[in-house]
């Protein structure tokens, strides 16, 4: 049986979302909006079970311009966004360093691109282990920034055909590795010197959009694209995907494993479906390792495409996503899941 | 006498019964004055009248008759009287004559007596001494028999001597002549033992030899394997130009072994096909080994009466060993075979082997040599179907490579034409590798028409299972394997695509049809067989679906590509107002109306949903619904989309196709304007980029309407591109709708 989903509408567009943890046991999302014309905002909604299964929401002006990606701290109220800026007659895409406070967002300084790498500033992440730098991605390069300083402490030479197209960019959770993609090619880079350590040519058979490695086991990584399949990798033999799916009817946008229970993963789709999978063969868990690898539900609340989903960060059956419309949607594990899981 | 009265009881006393002894004349008078009328009385006294007359003339005749004979017997018995006299004198001197010749012969045979019995003994000592003579004679005739090789003659006469000779032993000379004659015996003894160690000598020859050796007493084991033994020197004979044909067969050039006789040479050098070996094999060792059989059986069994176990097991392990070396050598040749493409021969050549070895097996029941030619044909029967569904799998695979290289893009020939190529190529050879398997289950061959068993197994099992199933299923894990993913060359997924619909359709039937009609199987065509065609069936519709999707979704790719290049590419925020449709739009129509025609040449029309009869003139709806641009705030725009889409349905991008032309059209279409919205999410646009976007838009719609199932589909596409753009416009003014129009149709 499925809870009926709780629903958000934000007045603008938004791509981007991201779980917020800041050391509470709250289940906080951050949802960045996207308008070139009225002034942007990043909210933060925080989902309260036990009393009124409603969210609560606060927004945060952000004067910088529309946000094209955000990211959060693993310990400190820091956050990052990417954002594109107008000027004059143009525009440019840099990113920032917040600390979120209660009723403001103190800047810390911009990330600038440095000229000789490249002209955007896509994403950001911050080294999730140490927490004590990020890595930028400048067009399909990766700079490593120190956290305290903002300085750039190294850069990455990626050999890549289109600069544009790169969009899948992760750290793995012992912060030893970077993954990304240039167009169908993923890459790994080793996080000391930034070279390239393995590379798998035409991963997908096209654009590669998302990927996330496996919490708790570091070396499988999961993939997302074009394609519309989501697929499966284990480092230590990259010939092919150990598990390869393909549910979805258009691009998948976003693919992300459950922070607690790996054999959950959820992906998201620009055909504005969210599927919730069980991939139990590539999970640490030993036990439903017998278990099929399925597509246990698709939830479609969302109307137009979704481009970010999430884990809600300390609750391991719930889970939001953002789509393109501003429709924040915040959905369950199915229960006959959660309890086949648990028991 | 027959009279009125006649039924008168008789036995008693009746005196008027006329023909009685009782009867009395007055007594019957009387009555009749009495009872009788007058009339009656006269015509009874004139009746009896004419009676007494007749009796009368009756009695006149037959004294007449008789009289003559009486007189002669009466002269007879006067004339008996006078001879019985004079016999009786004579009998009396015959008498006296017989006692006196009585006499004098018992004088004679007196006198004889002791002649006689002087002639019978010089008889006897006349034909003991003829006897003699004869036994004395016997060397020289032995040695004269000899001499001429009538070893036959000689055989018979020492034989029929024997018996005295060794009864009369015990006298000198007779021991001389015994001893002698063992001498002259030996000899021959030995002259026919050495036609068991000559090669060139013929059975018939060697059979006589053993006959005649057996006569003279030499132990029978012995001469089994003594013949059996010269038997397999000649018969290995024949195997090594077995062996040396195979290698021959093999590929081996080494030249023939020096030394051989010249009518071997050829033999050695040159080789045979197999028919022609089967042949020589037939006439030398299968002929040569029944031959043998036969004369062994004659010889040492038949002749025996109860037959000897041990003997007939010596035959057995003897032709066993024989029979399966020439078995392995059949065998490897017709292995051989297998890699030629000639199986009517190869058949025909097993079927020779095949009625040779059962009329061997008619010989040695006990053998079952039919089961192991059996073997032998049923493991030809199954390489030659491997190696026909490996040449069906290299053709295949050759024809799918052509069909790749010749869809080369651009491609300008015909589609349908390139299908019915590939079809007819399948079928083609379908029918020319049943055309030779046929031979295997053909009525004419003897081992497939008497052994129901073997013709299933060859039709069912080997034919339509092995070869036609597999072939039907590496097609279609080919085709999945190699050409169902989403890079290549989507022109040939399309025409896989069709080609497995029609597999599924017809194909598939008329290949099993086909197959019914070359064996000739209809009866055997059971259920079973049904249920894997319908397998395959299910096989083949999967992959046609998939394919055509597979299809759908690549060329929908090859579009997007070019759509992702365009937007990708452009600086939006600073381009120039739009005076054209951009090149890539045009090239996107044309391509697409390539693809049209392409599909449109394999696949139906398909039904369109019909909105309006004017529809590719109608104003935009986006025009209308945002009136004038450059009033609108952006809340009521977002709200006034999301409104929108409340009323119309999802669009499914990558859904499920139709194998009809619109379905798959409409398919790639979607694909193709999802992929331009969701880059224009991503770009940031300028005044004049709206409105380029907005002409593109327009033109667009222009040529796509009539390829879809149904136009609201691409409506709300292109309107969500638009009001997409909008979105993300710095300065979002649209170009007057007239302009739009102007421009679009110029394009």
């Amino acid at each position: 049986m499925t809870q009926a989903a709780l629903i958000q509408g934000i007045e603008l567009h938004a791509r981007t979302l991201v779980p917020y943890k800041n050391g509470s046991d709250q289940n906080t999302f951050l949802v960045g909006t996207q308008s070139l014309r009225s002034e942007n905002h990043i909210h933060r909604l925080t989902f309260d079970d036990e009393i009124s299964n409603s969210l609560d929401k606060k927004s945060y002006p952000h004067p910088h311009g529309e946000i094209w990606h955000l990211a959060t701290h693993p310990e400190s109220p820091l956050i990052a966004t990417c954002f594109n800026r107008l000027s004059g007659d143009g525009c440019c895409k840099r990113g920032a360093i917040f600390k979120m406070r209660d009723d403001a967002l103190d800047l810390q300084y911009e990330v600038s691109p440095p000229a000789e790498i490249g002209t955007e500033v896509r994403q950001i992440q911050f080294e999730p282990s140490t927490g004590k730098s990020f890595a930028a991605l400048v067009d399909c390069q990766v700079v490593f920034h120190d956290l305290d300083t903002g300085k750039v402490s190294q850069s990455s030479k990626i050999e890549a055909k289109n600069t544009l197209k790169t969009f899948a960019f992760g750290f793995s959770p012992p912060g030893d590795l970077l993954a990304l993609n240039s167009d169908s090619t993923l890459r790994g880079l080793d996080t000391r010197n930034l070279q390239e350590c393995w590379c798998v040519p035409n991963a997908h058979t096209n654009q590669i959009r998302s990927l996330d490695f496996n919490p708790n086991r570091p070396n499988v990584l999961a993939t997302s694209g074009d394609d519309c399949s989501v697929k499966f990798w284990d480092l230590r033999n990259l010939e092919k995907p150990v598990v390869s799916m393909r549910h979805h009817s258009h691009w998948v946008w976003s693919v992300r494993y459950n922070p607690y229970y790996d054999q959950l993963v959820l992906t998201g789709s620009s055909d504005s479906k969210v599927h919730l999978l069980r991939v139990a063969s590539v999970s640490s868990d030993e036990a439903s390792q017998e278990q099929e690898d399925v597509l246990l539900e698709t939830f479609d609340d969302n109307e137009d495409s979704i481009y970010c989903t999430e884990w809600a960060p300390n609750d391991p059956w719930i889970f939001a996503s953002i789509s393109y419309d501003g429709r924040l949607v915040v959905n369950r594990v199915p229960k006959e899941e959660k309890f086949r899981i648990l028991c | 006498m027959a009279t009125n009265d006649d039924d008168a009881p008789t036995g008693d006393f009746d005196p008027y019964n006329i023909n009685s002894t009782d009867f009395n004349p007055d007594l019957y008078l009387q009555r009749v004055f009495k009872e009788y009328r007058l009339t009656e009385i006269m015509d009874r006294e004139q009746q009896i009248h004419r009676e007494v007359q007749l009796l009368d003339s009756e009695m006149q005749r037959l004294v007449y008759d008789n009289y003559n004979k009486f007189i002669s017997a009466t002269d007879t018995i006067k004339k008996m009287k006078t001879d019985f006299q004079t016999m009786e004198q004579e009998m009396e001197s015959l008498v006296e004559n017989m006692s006196k010749i009585s006499v004098y012969s018992g004088n004679v045979s007196q006198a004889l007596h002791k002649r006689a019995q002087q002639v019978a003994n010089l008889n006897t000592t006349s034909t003991l001494l003829n006897r003699l003579q004869r036994v004395f004679e016997l060397p020289e005739n032995l040695r004269k028999h000899k001499k001429s090789g009538q070893f036959g003659q000689a055989v018979v006469l020492f034989t029929s001597a024997e018996s005295i000779l060794s009864q009369y032993s015990y006298i000198a000379c007779f021991k001389d002549i015994h001893t002698e004659c063992l001498q002259i015996v030996d000899e021959i003894k030995a002259k026919l033992l050495e036609r068991f160690e000559d090669r060139h000598v013929n059975v018939k020859d060697l059979s006589e030899a053993v006959q005649l050796l057996n006569s003279l007493h030499e132990p029978i084991e012995k001469l089994c394997a003594q013949y059996l033994e010269q038997a397999s020197i000649s018969l290995n004979g024949d195997l090594e130009v077995l062996v040396r044909q195979v290698s021959l067969a093999k590929g081996d050039t080494s030249p023939a072994p020096s030394g051989l006789p010249p009518e071997l040479h050829l033999l050695y050098s040159t080789p045979m096909d197999v028919q022609q070996f089967v042949d020589h094999s037939c006439n030398s060792f299968l002929g040569n080994i029944s031959l043998i059989i036969a004369s062994y059986a004659q010889l040492f069994v038949s002749g025996n009466g109860q037959v000897d176990s041990s003997i007939m097991e010596q035959q057995q392990n003897f032709v066993r060993s024989l029979i399966e070396e020439y078995f392995k050598l059949v065998a490897e040749r017709i292995e051989v075979e297998n890699r030629v493409n000639n199986t009517e021969i190869c058949v025909k050549a097993l079927d020779k082997t095949f009625r040779r070895i059962q009329a061997l097996n008619n010989l040695l029941p006990q053998m079952d040599l039919n089961s192991k030619v059996y073997e032998i044909i049923q493991q030809a029967a199954t390489n030659k179907t491997s190696y026909y569904l490996d040449e069906m799998k290299q053709c295949i695979v050759n024809k799918l490579g052509e069909l790749r290289h010749e869809l080369i893009q651009p491609f300008k020939g015909s589609l349908p034409a390139v299908l019915v190529n590939l079809e007819a190529a399948i079928l083609e050879k379908v029918k020319h590798v049943l055309w030779e398997m046929r031979h295997f289950v053909s009525p004419d061959v003897t081992f497939a028409s008497s052994r129901a068993q073997f013709r299933s197994f060859t039709s069912e099992h080997l034919i339509k299972k092995n070869l036609l199933g597999q072939f039907i299923n590496f097609l279609v894990d080919t085709m999945r394997s190699e050409y169902c993913d989403f890079g290549g060359n989507p022109l040939v997924q399309l025409v896989l695509s069709k080609l497995c619909l029609d597999l599924r359709h017809s194909l598939i039937r008329q290949i099993f049809r086909m197959c019914d009609d070359a064996i000739e199987t209809q009866t055997l065509a059971s259920n079973r067989l049904a249920t894997d065609v319908s397998d395959l069936v299910r096989k083949v519709d999967q992959l046609s679906e998939d394919m055509l999707q597979a299809f759908v979704v690549r060329a929908g790719d090859v579009i997007s590509n070019m759509l992702r290049k365009s937007v990708d590419a452009r600086n939006w925020v600073s381009c120039a107002e739009p005076r054209n449709v951009r090149a890539v739009m045009k090239r996107v129509v044309e391509d697409l109306t390539q693809l049209d025609m392409n599909i449109g040449e394999l696949y139906e029309e398909g039904s369109r949903r019909e909105r309006s009869s004017d529809s590719s003139r109608r104003t935009y709806p986006f025009s209308q619904r945002w009136g004038p641009p450059s009033a609108n705030t952006e809340c009521s725009l977002m709200s006034n989309l999301n409104f929108n889409k409340l009323f119309t349905e999802k669009i499914e991008i990558m859904s499920k196709v139709e194998p009809n032309r619109i379905s798959v059209m409409t398919g790639i279409i979607k694909i193709s304007l999802k992929t331009l919205l969701e880059c224009i999410r991503l770009k940031t646009f300028g005044k004049f980029g709206l409105q380029q976007v907005q002409v593109d838009a327009h033109y667009l719609h222009l040529y796509l309407w009539r390829f879809v199932q149904d136009e609201q589909v691409i409506f709300a596409l292109l309107d969500e591109i638009v009001s997409s753009a909008i979105h993300r416009c710095l300065d979002p003014i649209l170009m007057e709708q007239s302009v739009v129009e102007v421009i679009s149709d110029r394009g």
